[in-house]
Order: structure tokens, then C-alpha cells, then sequence
């Protein structure tokens, strides 16, 4: 996973450089055409076709029998009874061209998470910092923040969950590196503060194989490392389309979701895929 | 086991991959979202439906009129389109029919009188509704305008739209045609259904243009192809003619060299358009000639074909303007491609699933069957006679034709009374009718039209063959059959050779009846060489022969009353046992006045009289076609080769009933009241036939 993602990163970086200040939704519009035409290349390939048109069929002759047989209470459960076994089936034949459509677009999702989910700290704004620690450590681990970074309150100690929390503040833009030091072992996290839009990293990862999936922005820990992880509060992205504001994190996958949809739709005939 | 563990395997996998917040691709994102929506609407019309229900049920009662306990819950009517009493009574006998045979002994089994003519949609019209054709209105397949002389579609009015917004080129109509069912009188179908009885109608002839009642239709003979007419089939070809072909077919150009050749598909005409021009599908035939075969490419598709081989159904769809489109299905057959290049379309079906025209009640029922079973033939007559007839297909690929719309029906219908807990369920297989006109030839010795030396000597047992396939049905239907159910098994009419043709036109020419204009010869079609002014009596359609009226006919020359009379009576004496004098057969047994065969109130629609013809003869093709010229006799050299269009005390049809019946000699007339009596209903008013069961005496089979 940490090769694919320095594989993924300079790319990402690359093309949303290339966007600068884009709009989002612009931005998921121009992501979601070729993630769309994958999609429906991949699903006509590895699915079978004939029997999903089959399937889907199936469900419409018992929409027209609930219609057609409206005094029959009998016949419409047997259609509702019917129509549900043939969902399932048709659940069942999406799966197979699922597999071959969802890393790729996991891998995509999560790397347009990091530009598109949250924003920079802004000057004057706080954050939680969270460390997440192998072992208990208690005091022994320190915050060393640059200039431009202050620490509000004294890192916190929650043992239960191994955690040291610090509340910082940002005090001037630019990119950060948090240095967490124990003894003469030390831990990093970047931290941006202001700036054009860019990769976040709300949380540098450990060796667990999904955390480094879902948070690719930065290398993980090795395994000597006595962190297990450091997270970041950033502030949720606002996300504007048709004059609607959205603050939250899922907000331009909401958009992406519509649009790859919208797409796929658009295209389904022309690239003769049965959906 | 294996699909079991895949499928778990792949949820889990599909599960944890949901913990990375992502989702899963437009695709697979459709199939979510598709289910979910459909089992929301699912739940939602359920709803509605229950909801509703006791409303309905309260409407129902309300307006409930009052019955006698039913007989039975549900009656089930499998009708074999021309299955004869003779061959049936032969196979039964020998043993070949065990099914017929069982239900004969459990129920009844009999001739059944046939309606004067003794064919299809005059049988089907009676069975219906329970009268005789002058109440019914439906004669002949034909009728002829009596302005024009011209023949015309008896059943159905198909009209066109006479007023347009114009835009440039574009033509907006300002009405829909006018399409309009012919047939008169009320099925029984709807009386049922005026009593809350439910019906499925499957596939009966002359239900087209649908009626609405209480139940479900699915129309049949007289549905047109998608150019309006009852069955044209296009042959593409390399081969240079200028011969058009006598029944229902276009000869198209196939342009190109080599193994590249392009042709366009022609399609009806473009309304919206000045001019009305043909709708049209340019295709690319790229053949492989080693191989026998080809690719035939419609835009980005493509479509495989074998040489000799009837194709799947291919869909055509004609662009109207954009955004507009009317489909339909064709089946095809490269049926030769070595130095000349031929390629068969057959007649452009009525597409099921989006029908340019209504051919089902309620509109919806011929998309929901083509959901259940798939593509099926929607034409009337679903079996292209003509292009065997024409020698442009082979008796194998007609043979696969008629199976495979026979099988589509089967499947029609069990999904029908899979689905009817209690009702009426009626289905008619034509196949039967089919497969006697066009492989006669074989069963008979010596005749005309039998195949040089043995063609295909699979064939020689096709009738045999698929009687006893109708046998497989029936024990088919029988194993499904309830308690409560009652089956009735029926066919319209019977069969008889077809060797002999009659040119009736031809003959009123030499008797004097039917003058030509001068310097012509009677070759022209549809009796466009006959001089009006002079003639007494001419023939269109397949059943009779009319009297050209003054004051009925555009130019008719004979006085109503006791002109007519006597000249009707001159008619039936002259062709009543009318000789083949090269035979030295009688060719026709007896002619029948209308007036005096038929009751109500259209019976002035009837041709005069009707021509009951002996065993082995019926009009011939070119009398059909409106031709004067040529001999009074022929022999019949096509491959339809069987027929029923004769004296219809020949061809009684047959009748078997899973109880006994009180009545001897029953008519296909006394149908449609049995059925209301099964359903404890009186027969309806208008019905002329007698009920075959009376409640009374009702008792169940084997009870």
C-alpha cells in the first residue's frame, strides 16, 4: 500500500495542481468522466450482461403483475415475494464487476478525500492534535511546534486509549512540521495552515493496512515507531454548487456520487452497458 | 455451494471495504440504487393496492349482478387453430394422442360444426361472441370497398391522420388514427368481465385493435408489421429482377462486390416528415464465404448470421426525428451467398416492448410479456406462409419459425395460468394451421405441389409431428389442472388438400357474368380489367363472390330484389356441383345464399354467396389476387398445399371438454355461452348458441 500510494501521490498532486482554485464541483465533474466511462467498461465487461438484463426484466414483469393484479392480494405478494429474490440475484451479478471497479475507485476516492474533504487551518483557527500511542508513555512524550504554530493547552494524557491531545493554534500560513519526540525517538506530522488548496492529512498512519488506504497523504510510521498514529483536526471543507453551501466532509463525494451517476447514466446507452 | 461461497466471499470483502468511506462506482452504484428504489416502489404500489382494495371490493359489491354458483373456478380454453376432426379421431385412435384420449374418456370428445365460411377469423369471431357473422360482421379475411372494388381488411380499420401542423419540413399531426375493430357483437370476455370475472385472452384472432374489459389481452390475427401491412417480407439480393412477388414480399437491391455488400431496410413511413418518406436502416453484409457466414452491421452493432439458418430476433429501430424512435423485430436468413448474395428479412414484427400501435389491453400487458418470456412475434400471422410460398425460404427455416412462435405462445400461456387463480384463460396456437397449409404436400401422394423427389423427408411427418405435439400440451395442461378448473379444448375448423385451383372469376367470364374493358386481358391484379358497366357478378376474397348492385356497388348494374333473386338463384344452380372436367371431380359442392345462411343485422356486408368447394380445391392464387385471365382449374404447384376454405360441412373442427357435455353436434357457436353457463352466468342476450353444459345436470368428471 505505502508504494501504490508514492506511486498515487505525485499523480494526484500533479493534476489537482493543475486545477488550482477550481470550483469543486467542476472539479468532480472533470474526475467523474473517466472514473464513469471505467466504471461502465469495467461493469459491461466482467458482468454477465445477458443475465442482469434477464434479472432486471423479471422485476419489472412483477411491477406490471402488482399492477395488473390489484384485486389479487395473493398475486401481489407472490410479485413482491419474487421481485425480492430477484433483486438479490441482481445484487449478486453486480458483485463480480464490483471487484474489479472498486479498488481503483476507492484509490481515486481516497486521494480526492485529502484535497476535497476538509481545508487548511486559517490563521487564528485551533486544532487538536492526537497522538496515538503503541504503549503508555505518559509525559514522556513531547510537542516541539515550529514558529508560526502555539500550543494552547499542555498535551493531555488520555490512557485508556494511549492518546496525548494537544489543542494548538495557528498563528501565520504555511506548512508545518510537528515534531513528537520520546527520549530519543521522534514522530512527525505535517500541518498546513492557509495557502491555496492543496493535500491535507488529517491523520499520518500506522502499519494498519485500511488506515493507509483510507489516509494516503502521508507515509505511515514504520513498524519500530512508538506511534500508532497522529491525527489533525482540520476544519471541514465548504462545498458550493448551485448557489447550495455544504459544510461537511462528504460534501463533494455527495457531488462526485451525483455526477458519476449522472454520467453513467448519459453513457450507459451509447457505450451499450446494461445497468 | 461454490456461487454460495463466491457470493459470501465477495460480501465480505464489499463490507470491509465500506469502512474506507467510499462508494462503489456508478455502476455498481446503479445496481444499489436501482434495488432500493425498486423495492421501495415495490412497497409503495403494494401499498396503494391494499390501501385500495377494500374500496374495490365495496365498488364490486355494489355493482355485483346477481349469478348462479359458479361450476367452476376457472375455465381454461386451449384452442388449436385448424386441428381437423378426422386426423385428430385417426391419431387418437392409433394410439398417438394419448393425452386427447384421456381427456375424451375423463370428459367428451366430439365434431365441431364450423361457421359458413370455415375459416379463421369468421370461427374465432363466432367463438367469441356467440353469434353467427351477420351479427358479428367478420366474413372473410377480405371485404372489398364497394366504391372502388378494391380489396380491404375486414377486421380492423387502421385510418390515417388527415390534419398536420407544418414546420419547414416537419409535419406535426393533429389527431392520432383512427384504429378501429371491425368485429361487432360483444365477446363473452366482456360479459365475463361486466360480472367481475376475470379474463386472459391470448393470442384469439380478430382481437385487434384491443378492447377494453376486465382482464388482459394480447391481440392476434390482423396485427399489422410495422409497415401496415399483414406480412411483408424483404429479400435483399445481388440478383437483378423486376418481378414482384404474388404475396407479400419487397425485393430490395444488394449493392457491393467481393464480400462487402450494403443494403438499406426499409421501414414505414415517416409521417412527420413532407412527403411521408420510407424510414430507413442502411446495413453492411461482410460475408465469409468459407465459412458459410456473415456479420451484418447496423451502426456500431453487429449481428451474426449462418447461411441457411434463421436468425434470432434482430431489433430494428427506424429513427423518426431525433430523440424519436418506432422498433421492430425482423428475423433473417442469408439464403445465399456464392456468387449471387441473398438475404431474407421477414415481415418486421410490431416490437412488444414499446408497440407502435396498440396491440394489447391494457397497454402495458405486451410489455409485461415481453419482461416474462422475451422477444415474441406480435403479427397476426406470425408465420411467414408467403416467403415459402415464394421459394425464397425452405421448409426448414418455416419450420423453425413455426416451433419457435409456437413455443413463445406455450410460454404465453402457462405463464397466463400460472398467474389466474380464477377466471377464464383462452389461448390460440395457430401453428396447427400453419404447418397442414404449408407441409400438405407431403402427407399427399400425388400432389401437385409435392416436392420433387423427397426434398426433405423429415417433413413427410411434420403434420403427424405436431399433432402430437399439441397431444405433449395437453397432457401439459392437464397435470396443472385443479379440481375446480374445467378445460375445453377446441379447434375453429378442420383440413383438407389444397390441389385444385378455382378461378371463379374466370369462369363468371366465360359463363358471361364478368365482362373485361376492351383490349385487355384480365391479367391485371385486383380486378382492374373488368368493365363494370357490363358485369353481373364478380369474386373478391377468399369465400364467395358478390353481385355488382346498383345503388350498393359504385357501378352496379343489378336491380335490387327480384333481379338479384333470380340471379342468385342462376348462380347457386350453375355452381353447385360445378365439374374439374380434367379431374373429372366436382370442384364445388354447393353455393349458399347469405341471405338465406346468415341472421342480423350486417349480413348485407356478406358476399352474396359462398362457395362450399369439394375436398382438394379452394379459389385459386390468381383469383385471390383479383386476376380474370387463365384457365378455371389448376393445380395448386405452391407450397401452401392444404386448406379449409371449402364446403365447411368437410371440415368440422373438434371439441373436448375435461366433463361431459349434455348436447350432441356442438358448434363452435354454442362456445362462448358454455363458458358464461361454467361461470354461472346466463347466456347473454345476443348469443345465439345453446350451452353445452347445463348446471344442472353439471356433474365433475369422474365424481
Amino acid at each position: 500500500m505505502e508504494a501504490l500510494n508514492s506511486i498515487l501521490r505525485p499523480i494526484f498532486d500533479a493534476t489537482n495542481a493543475l486545477m488550482g482554485d477550481w470550483p469543486v464541483w467542476l472539479v468532480c465533474l472533470i474526475w467523474a468522466i473517466p472514473l464513469s466511462v471505467f466504471a461502465l467498461w469495467a461493469f459491461k465487461k466482467f458482468s454477465n450482461q445477458d443475465a442482469i438484463s434477464a434479472t432486471k426484466d423479471k422485476i419489472y414483469a412483477c411491477l406490471f403483475e402488482i399492477r395488473l393484479f390489484n384485486d389479487d392480494i395473493r398475486a401481489i405478494l407472490r410479485a413482491q415475494w419474487e421481485i425480492l429474490g430477484h433483486v438479490l440475484k441482481y445484487q449478486a451479478l453486480s458483485l463480480k464487476p464490483m471487484i474489479w471497479i472498486l479498488p481503483p475507485t476507492l484509490l481515486m476516492m481516497v486521494h480526492l478525500h485529502a484535497f476535497y474533504g476538509f481545508r487548511a487551518l486559517r490563521p487564528g483557527e485551533e486544532a487538536l492534535v492526537i497522538a496515538t500511542l503503541k504503549a503508555e508513555v505518559g509525559n514522556e512524550l513531547r510537542l516541539e511546534l515550529p514558529s508560526g504554530l502555539t500550543a494552547e493547552t499542555p498535551g493531555v494524557w488520555a490512557p485508556e486509549m494511549h492518546q496525548m491531545a494537544w489543542r494548538i493554534r495557528a498563528d501565520l500560513p504555511g506548512d508545518y512540521l510537528l515534531r513528537f519526540r520520546k527520549g530519543d525517538q521522534e514522530a512527525t506530522k505535517t500541518l498546513r495552515v492557509g495557502g491555496r488548496r492543496g493535500r491535507l492529512s488529517p491523520e499520518r498512519p500506522g502499519r494498519d493496512f485500511v488506515a493507509q488506504l483510507e489516509w494516503p497523504s502521508e507515509e505511515p510510521f514504520g513498524r519500530a515507531s512508538f506511534v500508532q498514529k497522529i491525527n489533525v483536526s482540520y476544519p471541514e471543507a465548504v462545498v458550493s454548487f448551485l448557489g447550495l453551501e455544504m459544510q461537511s466532509q462528504w460534501a463533494w463525494m455527495i457531488l462526485f456520487f451525483v455526477m458519476t451517476m449522472v454520467i453513467a447514466l448519459a453513457l450507459k446507452k451509447p457505450m451499450g452497458v446494461e445497468l | 455451494m461454490k456461487l454460495f461461497l463466491k457470493t459470501t466471499v465477495l460480501l465480505l470483502v464489499l463490507m470491509w471495504a465500506a469502512s474506507a468511506e467510499a462508494y462503489v462506482g456508478p455502476g455498481a452504484g446503479f445496481a444499489l440504487l436501482g434495488s432500493f428504489f425498486v423495492i421501495f416502489a415495490t412497497m409503495i404500489l403494494a401499498g396503494v393496492s391494499l390501501l385500495i382494495l377494500p374500496f374495490r371490493t365495496l365498488w364490486r359489491m355494489l355493482r355485483r349482478r346477481s349469478k348462479a354458483k359458479a361450476l367452476a373456478k376457472r375455465v381454461i380454453v386451449v384452442g388449436f387453430d385448424g386441428q381437423d376432426a378426422r386426423m385428430t379421431e385417426k391419431l387418437m385412435a392409433e394410439g398417438k394422442m394419448p393425452n386427447f384420449s384421456r381427456l375424451a374418456e375423463r370428459g367428451c370428445y366430439s365434431k365441431l360444426q364450423t361457421t359458413y365460411p370455415s375459416i379463421t377469423p369468421v370461427a374465432w369471431s363466432t367463438f367469441a361472441t356467440g353469434v353467427n357473422p351477420g351479427k358479428h360482421n367478420i366474413f372473410d379475411f377480405l371485404d372489398r370497398d364497394p366504391r372502388t372494388y378494391l380489396p380491404r381488411l375486414s377486421s380492423a380499420h387502421i385510418g390515417s391522420v388527415e390534419r398536420f401542423f407544418k414546420i419547414g419540413k416537419f409535419k406535426i399531426p393533429m389527431s392520432k388514427p383512427e384504429i378501429r375493430l371491425l368485429r361487432k357483437s360483444k365477446a363473452f370476455w366482456k360479459v365475463l368481465g361486466e360480472h367481475h370475472i376475470w379474463s386472459t385472452i391470448l393470442r384469439v384472432p380478430i382481437t385487434f385493435p384491443p378492447e377494453k374489459f376486465y382482464g388482459a389481452q394480447m391481440g392476434a390475427m390482423c396485427i399489422p408489421d410495422l409497415l401496415g401491412t399483414q406480412g411483408t417480407f424483404m429479400l435483399f439480393s445481388t440478383r437483378q429482377s423486376d418481378e414482384s412477388f404474388q404475396e407479400g414480399g419487397m425485393r430490395l437491391p444488394l449493392e457491393g462486390e467481393g464480400d462487402h455488400y450494403r443494403g438499406k431496410i426499409l421501414g414505414p413511413e415517416n409521417i412527420l416528415i413532407k412527403g411521408d418518406p420510407p424510414m430507413e436502416i442502411p446495413f453492411e453484409l461482410k460475408l465469409d464465404r468459407e465459412r458459410k457466414k456473415a456479420e451484418l452491421k447496423i451502426g456500431g452493432d453487429v449481428f451474426p448470421l449462418e447461411q441457411g439458418t434463421l436468425s434470432d430476433y434482430l431489433k430494428l429501430e427506424f429513427s423518426v426525428v431525433p430523440g424519436m424512435k418506432v422498433a421492430g423485430l425482423s428475423r433473417l436468413m442469408l439464403t445465399e451467398m456464392e456468387k449471387e448474395v441473398s438475404l431474407y428479412f421477414s415481415p418486421i414484427n410490431i416490437e412488444p416492448e414499446k408497440p407502435a400501435m396498440p396491440i394489447s389491453h391494457p397497454s402495458y400487458y405486451s410489455t409485461y410479456l415481453e419482461k416474462r418470456i422475451g422477444e415474441f412475434a406480435t403479427l397476426g400471422l406470425a408465420e411467414d406462409t408467403w416467403a415459402l410460398n415464394e421459394k425464397i425460404t425452405d421448409d426448414r427455416a418455416f419450420w423453425t419459425q413455426t416451433q419457435d412462435v409456437e413455443q413463445e405462445r406455450e410460454e404465453m400461456f402457462f405463464t397466463a395460468l400460472d398467474k389466474l387463480r380464477s377466471g377464464c384463460l383462452v389461448t390460440v396456437f395457430d401453428a396447427t394451421d400453419r404447418v397442414q397449409h404449408m407441409y400438405w404436400r407431403y402427407a399427399e401422394e400425388g400432389h401437385p405441389a409435392a416436392p420433387e423427389g423427397a426434398e426433405d423427408p423429415r417433413f413427410e411427418d411434420a403434420i403427424r409431428e405436431h399433432y402430437e405435439k399439441n397431444d405433449a400440451l395437453i397432457g401439459r395442461v392437464m397435470d396443472r389442472l385443479r379440481e375446480d378448473d374445467v378445460l375445453i379444448v377446441l379447434s375453429d375448423h378442420g383440413f383438407s388438400s389444397f390441389r385444385r385451383g378455382v378461378n371463379i372469376n374466370a369462369w363468371l367470364l366465360k359463363e358471361g357474368y364478368l365482362h373485361l374493358k376492351e383490349g385487355t386481358d384480365g391479367s391485371t391484379e385486383w380486378l382492374q380489367d373488368v368493365d363494370w358497366s357490363k358485369t353481373r357478378a364478380y369474386a373478391v376474397g377468399l369465400v364467395g363472390l358478390f353481385l355488382n348492385i346498383r345503388g350498393r356497388e359504385e357501378h352496379g348494374i343489378v336491380e335490387a330484389g327480384e333481379e338479384v333473386e333470380a340471379l342468385k338463384k342462376e348462380l347457386i344452380e350453375k355452381l353447385s356441383g360445378l365439374r374439374d372436367d380434367e379431374k373429372d371431380e366436382v370442384g364445388i359442392n354447393e353455393a349458399f345464399d347469405t341471405d338465406l345462411t346468415y341472421r342480423g343485422p350486417y349480413k348485407g356486408n356478406a358476399p352474396d354467396l359462398l362457395l362450399g368447394y369439394n375436398h382438394g380445391y379452394r379459389i385459386s392464387w390468381d383469383c385471390a389476387s383479383g386476376k380474370v385471365a387463365g384457365k378455371i382449374f389448376e393445380d395448386n404447384t405452391k407450397a401452401w398445399s392444404g386448406d379449409h376454405i371449402i364446403d365447411p360441412r368437410l371440415v368440422p373442427g373438434i371439441f373436448l371438454c375435461s366433463d361431459p357435455v349434455d348436447v350432441e353436434n356442438p358448434h363452435i357457436v354454442d362456445l362462448a355461452p358454455t363458458i358464461l353457463n361454467l361461470f354461472g352466468l346466463e347466456k347473454a342476450p345476443h348469443m345465439e348458441g345453446r350451452g353445452l353444459i347445463h348446471p344442472a345436470s353439471f356433474r365433475r368428471a369422474g365424481a
